[in-house]
């Protein structure tokens, strides 16, 4: 777990020296939190709970509810991603005096964003832990929605534009958005960062629609439906689960 | 205390357990017989609540294993296989049941009787099969409880070991304890049990003491007996 942050402290640290300018900066390293958090969460996610599913026997047959158990692995899985996300990240742009600069309030988006993937993507990983029994089987579900969430997902939306661009998209788009945390999370830094180029079909039609406030409160009605729904499946499946 | 009321279990279409029934209220070693897949380590799971019943429920000092989790405390459990986090220590691992339930009472007693002490540095995954089951002996027994449910607690263990293990489940015995273990060393089960469940079939097919056992199949021993019951059950089959 402390390569993760070592990563994240290097990437952050050499494009912060390349390049200078945080407005630049905070845009390159919001591809690296839209991919490489959804990607390592999933990854060592699933690494970490097929370690613990060997003997999560032994620790139920102690007096501690299993809701205490799961919770208690998946916000220790969570934290630990997310400590190791804003120390890698964080303390170069400190150093760097992103305070101090203009581009402070992209700089919090960047960390919310950041903060809120892992802790999806982590709750994902422990639910197809204990929803695969065959570790090579969990790991490749694993991938496989990451692949859909990172990049076929706007492939299929790129595909549904064009087939039906006879006809109005808009409230498509808007609930297609929210299907998506990893959409979701580029329209919110996009958003922040005044570069409509880069907002895309879903992140303008929300900006139009909503407003830049309104908007804000769409992604983080979003983000509550994605923290909630795979912690809740996951907690659902070990509640029933034979150990 | 355990009541077992109208238990029932299934594997997907297999059923392991059909409709048990059993109560255990007084101290004495009770012995859980049965080929392999006759449900021994799905019951004794089910009494730890790691594996829930499809019907029926089982009761310990009169709590559900479905919904309590304070009747672990009066219990200590053997698993069958020895699954620990196995980047620490013993030492560590014995620290981390400690930190999970509380002080042991006599965790220095166990080390010495199991010879454990040279091990104590080691880490987990590095001991040999025998020496992985003396540690999980330790993780169970280390409590002074009411009730022990010990899954084939003889497995990998040298003779001299499970000749110590023997005479300290008698000791408890004496003590008041109430041991339920599933085996498949009859020795064992002639030398100590005071009551057999000899599961088959998803039932309880045979309950009573030693004696009745080898005199109902008119068996010398436990083993004979046990083969014998085994062997009349393939004839009916095959009738």
């Amino acid at each position: 777990m402390i390569g993760y942050g070592i990563v994240f402290f290097c990437l952050t640290s050499t494009i912060l020296y390349l390049i200078g300018d945080f407005k630049q900066v905070i845009i390159s390293m919001m591809y690296l939190v839209l991919y490489l958090i959804p990607l390592l969460s999933m990854v060592l996610g699933i690494m970490y709970g097929y370690q613990i599913r060997e003997y999560i026997a032994w620790v139920l047959s102690h007096p501690v509810s299993r809701r205490n158990v799961f919770m208690g692995y998946y916000l220790s899985l969570s934290l630990v991603l997310i400590i190791y996300f804003l120390i890698g990240m964080g303390i170069p742009f400190l150093i760097a005096g992103v305070l101090h600069s203009s581009s402070v309030s992209a700089f919090a988006f960047l960390m919310l964003a950041g903060i809120v993937l892992s802790f999806i993507f982590s709750g994902m990983a422990l639910w197809v832990v204990f929803g695969f029994d065959h570790k090579l089987l969990g790991l490749g579900m694993g991938l496989f929605i990451w692949l859909v969430m990172a990049v076929l997902y706007d492939v299929f939306f790129l595909i549904a534009v064009i087939a039906f661009q006879d006809y109005p998209l808009e409230v498509f788009a808007i609930v297609a958005s929210i299907l998506n945390p990893v959409d979701l999370s580029r329209i919110l830094l996009i958003s922040h960062l005044d570069i409509s180029a880069l907002l895309g079909y879903t992140g303008a039609v929300i900006k139009s629609s909503f407003g830049t406030y309104g908007g804000l409160i769409w992604i983080c009605a979003g983000y509550l439906i994605w923290l909630i729904i795979p912690v809740w499946r996951y907690m659902h499946i070990t509640s029933k689960k034979d150990f | 205390m355990i009541e077992i009321k109208n238990l029932s279990k299934a594997y997907r279409k297999r059923k392991v357990l059909h409709h048990i029934d059993a109560t255990i209220t007084s101290p004495g070693i009770y012995a859980i017989l049965g080929p392999n897949g006759s449900g021994k380590t799905t019951l004794m799971k089910i009494c730890m609540g790691l594996v829930l019943p499809d019907e029926g429920d089982v009761y310990i000092y009169r709590e559900s294993v479905r919904t309590g989790i304070q009747y672990r405390r009066m219990v200590g459990y053997l698993p069958q296989i020895a699954r620990f986090p196995d980047n620490l220590k013993v030492k560590e691992l014995l620290q981390l049941t400690e930190h999970l339930r509380g002080k042991a009472q006599r965790k220095e007693m166990l080390i010495e009787l199991l010879d454990l002490a040279p091990y104590m540095d080691q880490l987990f995954r590095n001991l040999s099969g025998g020496t992985q089951q003396k540690v999980n002996l330790v993780t169970c027994l280390m409590y002074d409880v009411p009730l022990y449910l010990l899954d084939e607690p003889t497995a990998a263990l040298d003779p001299v070991t499970q000749l110590r293990l023997k005479e300290f489940i008698q000791h408890e015995k004496e003590r008041g304890k109430i041991i339920v273990l599933t085996t498949h060393v009859p020795h064992l089960v002639q030398a100590i049990a005071d009551e057999i469940y000899f599961l088959l079939y998803g039932d309880i097919y045979f309950h009573g003491s030693v004696e009745q056992l080898t005199d109902a199949y008119q068996a010398n021993d436990v083993e004979e007996a046990i083969a014998r019951l085994l062997m009349y059950e393939q004839e009916k089959v095959k009738i």
